[in-house]
């Protein structure tokens, strides 16, 4: 079983280089579709299966369709593979980082020690000691879903009065 | 022991594939009765080799590769098809499942929305106008209907009190759900034909309006998977349909009577697929999403409701674990 959640842990780094390595969205697409499906192979991994399912069901079957659908209507004369040079580029950068990033955190206790007798294991409890220590950075983070949701209106509401006047 | 757990799945998928070879048969004997002919009668006893002599010709078919396709994806996508059509098979209790999970239902569903992206991958690979608004069509269509087939799913589910599909046969050992939840059974009923592209809404593959869909561009192998593909969909969700709302009481000693009982009303069901076929013409696309979109998701919402909150206020919670 460990090797299945290796294995899922890989999917989800390759999976989000793939994403952020900025080929074409049809491409993009896919490095997010691997990305969500080795995410739900880590967590039924660990026994949260229920939680795993919904996710594969909503994630994938749901937004992430919406999301290849409208990427596949969106044409591209030269649409870039991560075969191409500016892909590759990205991809070897993103591996930099992360081979860095190993070296900064390879050497942290898995267990963390919060105010004076309680004990958290990072790598379960990691999110929740986030927001315990930086607590800030869930309200900025909040402000920042807030603007997001505003954008999307906004980008939405040009449909009446903007270029794609109907 | 190594031998016979690898065998164990070919118990499965080869009376399947046999099982939608036959569907294959009885669709164009059943079309052409009810067009006053006589359909294949000509390779074997009533036509009855007519399903190998066409798998043997669509396999020995040169398939083709078109070159400005995506090749890669071209050629996955029909294997991804047929991978998926056959997982969906291992929770289904016929009465003992090969995958005994607790989450059954919701994996059936998590697996068959994962249908799509074969649909949308073939049609996108192929590079051809025909073949990419064909799929678009199919996935619109597909998730569209996903969704109320999920709440009616949960319906039933809020009835029997678990995603284990065997359950449902507990469930129903007084009564078939058919009879309290018949407007779900019959958006149920409606909302397969619609999720496994069948007519009367084959609109993707309509020779008509989209020289059928996002397969134009196959031939060969690769069609020959998409075809078993769709077809192991169909008798999957009549079987599903059987499970959910006309489940026998197990017979714990024959089992086999239980087996034979659901893929009995199974086969019903199948037929009735083929009568609708032959009975109804195709619909407009407004049309379907108009059904889908606003009769049926408000229904089925609204319905939920009463289901979650009727067996709480009747004192007939079902258990829980």
């Amino acid at each position: 079983m460990a090797y299945i959640i290796f294995l899922g842990l890989f999917g989800l780094v390759f999976g989000m280089i793939g994403v952020a390595s900025n080929p074409s969205p049809y491409y993009a697409a896919f490095g997010l579709v691997l990305g969500a499906a080795s995410g739900c192979l880590i967590l039924s991994g660990f026994g949260i299966t229920f939680l795993s399912l919904i996710l594969f069901l909503i994630y994938l079957g749901g937004m992430m369709v919406v999301f290849a659908y409208s990427a596949a209507m969106a044409a591209e004369p030269y649409p870039e593979a991560w075969g191409n040079m500016s892909v590759v580029f990205y991809v070897l950068f993103y591996c930099v980082v992360l081979g860095m990033g190993l070296g900064l955190v390879d050497s942290i206790d898995v267990l963390s020690i919060v105010g004076e007798f309680s004990v958290v294991r990072s790598d379960w409890g990691g999110v929740s000691v986030l927001y315990y220590s930086g607590g800030w950075l869930l309200l900025i983070l909040g402000w920042v879903l807030l603007i997001t949701l505003f954008v999307v209106l906004e980008v939405t509401r040009a449909v009446k009065y903007g270029s794609m006047c109907l | 022991m190594n031998i016979i757990n690898a065998l164990n799945p070919l118990t499965l998928i080869i009376p399947i594939l046999l099982a939608v070879a036959f569907l294959t048969l009885l669709e164009r004997k059943i079309l052409g009765y009810m067009q006053l002919r006589k359909g294949p009668n000509i390779v074997g006893p009533t036509g009855l080799l007519q399903p190998v002599a066409d798998g043997i010709k669509l396999f020995i078919k040169e398939p083709l590769r078109p070159s400005s396709s995506s090749q890669i994806m071209f050629l996955m996508t029909p294997i991804l098809a047929l991978t998926l059509s056959m997982i969906l098979w291992t929770p289904m209790p016929m009465p003992t499942p090969i995958l005994d999970m607790n989450l059954g239902i919701l994996f059936l569903l998590a697996i068959s929305s994962l249908m799509v992206y074969s649909i949308l991958g073939s049609g996108w690979s192929s590079n051809s106008k025909y073949a990419l608004i064909g799929a678009l069509r199919a996935v619109a269509q597909t998730i569209s209907y996903e969704v109320t087939l999920g709440l009616i799913l949960l319906c039933t589910i809020l009835l029997s009190g678990t995603f284990t599909p065997l359950n449902f046969m507990y469930t129903q050992e007084l009564m078939w759900l058919l009879l309290p939840a018949w407007p779900m059974a019959t958006m149920w009923y409606i909302s397969t034909l619609a999720e496994t592209n069948r007519a009367p809404f084959d609109l993707t593959e309509g020779e008509s309006e989209l020289v059928s869909g996002f397969n134009v561009e196959y031939a060969g192998g690769p069609f020959a998977l998409f075809f078993l593909a769709e077809y192991s969909n169909i008798l999957l969700m009549n079987t599903l349909s059987t499970i959910l709302f006309l489940a026998p009481t197990i017979n714990q000693t024959a089992m086999q009577l239980t087996t034979m009982n659901i893929m009995m009303k199974a086969m019903v069901l199948s037929s009735l697929f083929l009568w609708v076929r032959a009975s109804y013409p195709r619909f407009r696309y407004d049309q379907l999403m108009h059904l889908v979109w606003k009769n049926f998701l408000p229904l089925v919402l609204a319905t939920t409701l009463i289901y979650i909150s009727f067996p709480v206020s009747m004192a007939g919670l079902p258990p829980q674990t």
